[in-house]
């Protein structure tokens, strides 16, 4: 396949010829928080950070998303408008959690239409990342900082330009129909590998991860969960900033006989969630919730889709008030359960 | 492309009080447009819609051999149930459905079937015991039999019917109320009691139980003792809901979502979630 270089001064041009077919989202400061959003015309990406605070997912699921529109006795389904979507500068992790959120949203039993309607024929141009930081862990979980799961090309960047490999066939033909890009040689498509390496080479080894799943099952009523709740504030930013939490409420919105029905993002980790009409409530503590937390995303979901809820992109890490660290449980739990198991 | 989320509407034509405190309300609905009706199974749920109030999930009450309407009945707790209450007759509402897996009645055919209902959970179990009573279905079926219990006789849903079918010889009813009151002729104790006096067979029979959540925990035991294992008591679990189609993430217990691996689960399934039901 053949690999293609973009040199840095072009990058404002790549997003020009990529803006004539789709609509593009990139790495944007906005109001002091970073996130994926729509560039304006002539507007620039910002490549300066790592990773952005809100994951990307928001691109193809929107914190907020209107359902449908009510008006007098009519009930409207929202049409998406915006066109095919390109991303540009997603790291791998937050590309490999669109395949993740893709398994629940898109399965044999529902589709779910809006998530379609905005991934349909959609571009992911994902950077790899040639400096981890100390809160990622993509290598714990199956990833991996160039990792392409979920990409259609990989740019890794080389100092003074981007080399672009494509990874899908669709991520090929729009490679191939960019002006502003030429081909790298074989010498340039080789001075990746180092780089790559040097990345990988610094992240902390992994766990046995494989064990995982069945020593949370067997811990289920250890009073580990307690210790790691003690100091959970049950603020949810964990699952804000989570490029694979996927759950959602649905509320309706309306004023004299006008209204939208909307989706919005949820948390496991909000007492209401599970809340019945009848007051009852299956979740009652905190430490119950973090539990289904850490369950579904590191044992239930392995039953369901085959692989962790987890891209290991440290957000939840990084924005914890009170420093909880998940890696720190895996290790712990890992742990206990071969105490226990070794106790029997 | 087909959206799930997207309500077809029905007429409500029919409203009656299910109870004397007027907190259960009973609603017969049409499809406005019959060629979009849909054919369902005995324990499958519907989200009900009010543009503007919301939606919330709800048991069929009719069996699908009832042919025309649907049934809910609906008791009013929080915000759009109330919505629900305020409704009249003639007014037009959302549905989505039909949602869920059903009672296994595929399962337990050529066998006798012992249903146990308390409060308003009677709904899924009163379309599970139309359909075994269908002239096309009963011959597929043992003995049938129905134990249902309610706090006292004024909040006892489909009373009448129910009085009707203690005459018929293809069902037999015990119909109990928790403490004895003037008028009360039938059998006065809680469900699990009641089943112990009766204790009915295990051999070939599978059961069917829908209550509250201490009914259950205490006619669990009764069951046991009377030898029937877990694998053939179902029930129907209830959760928090939003999408009906294993999405939000809201009823998920263990790797199960209660809206699309149940709402109908076996004990000897249950026993395998690690969370509380």
């Amino acid at each position: 396949m053949d690999y293609y270089k973009l040199k840095k001064p072009n990058v404002d041009e790549f997003i020009a010829e990529l803006r004539k077919e789709y609509s593009v989202y990139a790495p944007v400061d906005k109001v002091g928080i970073t996130s994926f959003a729509p560039l304006a015309e002539g507007q620039s990406p910002n490549m300066d950070f790592l990773l952005t605070q809100k994951p990307a997912k928001e691109v193809f699921y929107p914190q907020t998303e209107v359902l449908l529109h009510f008006e007098g006795d009519q009930t409207t389904p929202a049409e998406y408008t915006g066109g095919p979507i390109a991303i540009f500068g997603v790291r791998p992790c937050d590309a490999r959690g669109f395949k993740i959120v893709e398994k629940v949203f898109v399965d044999d039993r529902y589709k779910d239409f809006y998530w379609l309607a905005r991934r349909k024929d959609s571009l992911v141009i994902a950077v790899g990342c040639n400096s981890p930081v100390p809160e990622c862990f993509c290598n714990w979980v199956g990833g991996g900082p160039f990792g392409t799961e979920g990409s259609d090309v990989l740019a890794i960047d080389t100092g003074e330009q981007y080399i672009l490999e494509p990874i899908t066939e669709l991520g090929k033909k729009a490679l191939s129909a960019m002006n502003c890009l030429e081909k790298a040689t074989p010498a340039e498509v080789k001075a990746v590998d180092a780089p790559k390496a040097t990345a990988i080479e610094s992240m902390t080894k992994p766990p046995e991860m494989e064990n995982l799943k069945a020593s949370l099952d067997s811990l289920f009523d250890d009073p580990l969960w307690n210790d790691v709740t003690a100091k959970c504030l049950g603020c949810a930013v964990c699952t804000y900033s989570c490029p694979t939490c996927y759950c959602f409420d649905i509320q309706d919105e309306s004023r004299r006989g006008k209204g939208v029905r909307l989706r919005i993002w949820d948390t496991c980790q909000f007492p209401i969630f599970t809340k019945e009409g009848s007051g009852h409530n299956p979740r009652k503590s905190q430490m119950s919730r973090l539990r289904q937390r850490y369950m579904h995303k590191f044992s239930y979901m392995i039953e369901t889709i085959s692989e962790f809820g987890c891209v290991g992109c440290g957000r939840c890490v990084t924005a914890c008030p009170v420093n909880i660290d998940v890696r720190e449980f895996i290790v712990k739990s890992l742990e206990k359960a071969q105490q226990k198991g070794a106790a029997v | 492309m087909n959206n799930p989320y997207m309500p077809i509407p029905v007429r409500v034509v029919k409203i009656r009080n299910e109870s004397d405190d007027k907190t259960l309300r009973t609603f017969d609905l049409e499809f406005v447009n019959p060629e979009e009706a849909f054919d369902y199974m005995p324990g499958q749920f519907c989200q009900l819609s009010i543009p503007g109030a919301g939606e919330a999930p709800f048991g069929i009450a009719t069996s699908p051999t009832e042919k025309g309407f649907l049934r809910f009945t609906v008791n009013r707790v929080g915000v759009f149930t109330k919505a629900l209450h305020e409704l009249q007759e003639g007014e037009e509402i959302g549905i989505r459905g039909p949602l869920g897996n059903w009672y296994p009645v595929e399962e337990f055919k050529g066998k006798n079937v012992l249903i146990i209902g308390g409060g308003f959970a009677l709904t899924t179990l009163r379309s599970l015991t139309i359909y075994l009573r269908d002239k096309a279905n009963r011959p597929d079926y043992g003995n049938i039999t129905l134990i249902y219990g309610a706090r006292r006789p004024g909040v006892m849903i489909y009373r009448d019917e129910l009085e009707q079918w203690e005459t018929e010889d293809d069902i037999d009813v015990h119909l109990t109320i928790d403490q004895a009151v003037e008028g009360w002729d039938k059998r006065v104790g809680f469900v699990p009691t009641v089943t112990s006096e009766l204790s009915p067979p295990s051999k070939d029979t599978w059961v069917m139980l829908c209550g509250p959540p201490i009914m259950i925990r205490y006619t669990l035991p009764t069951l046991a003792k009377l030898g029937f294992p877990p694998e053939r008591i179902y029930t129907s679990l209830e959760r928090r809901m939003k999408c009906g189609i294993g999405k939000c993430g809201r009823c998920n217990i263990g790797s199960q979502y209660v809206c699309v691996d149940g709402p109908v689960f076996s004990f000897a399934q249950i026993e395998k979630i690690p969370e509380e039901i």
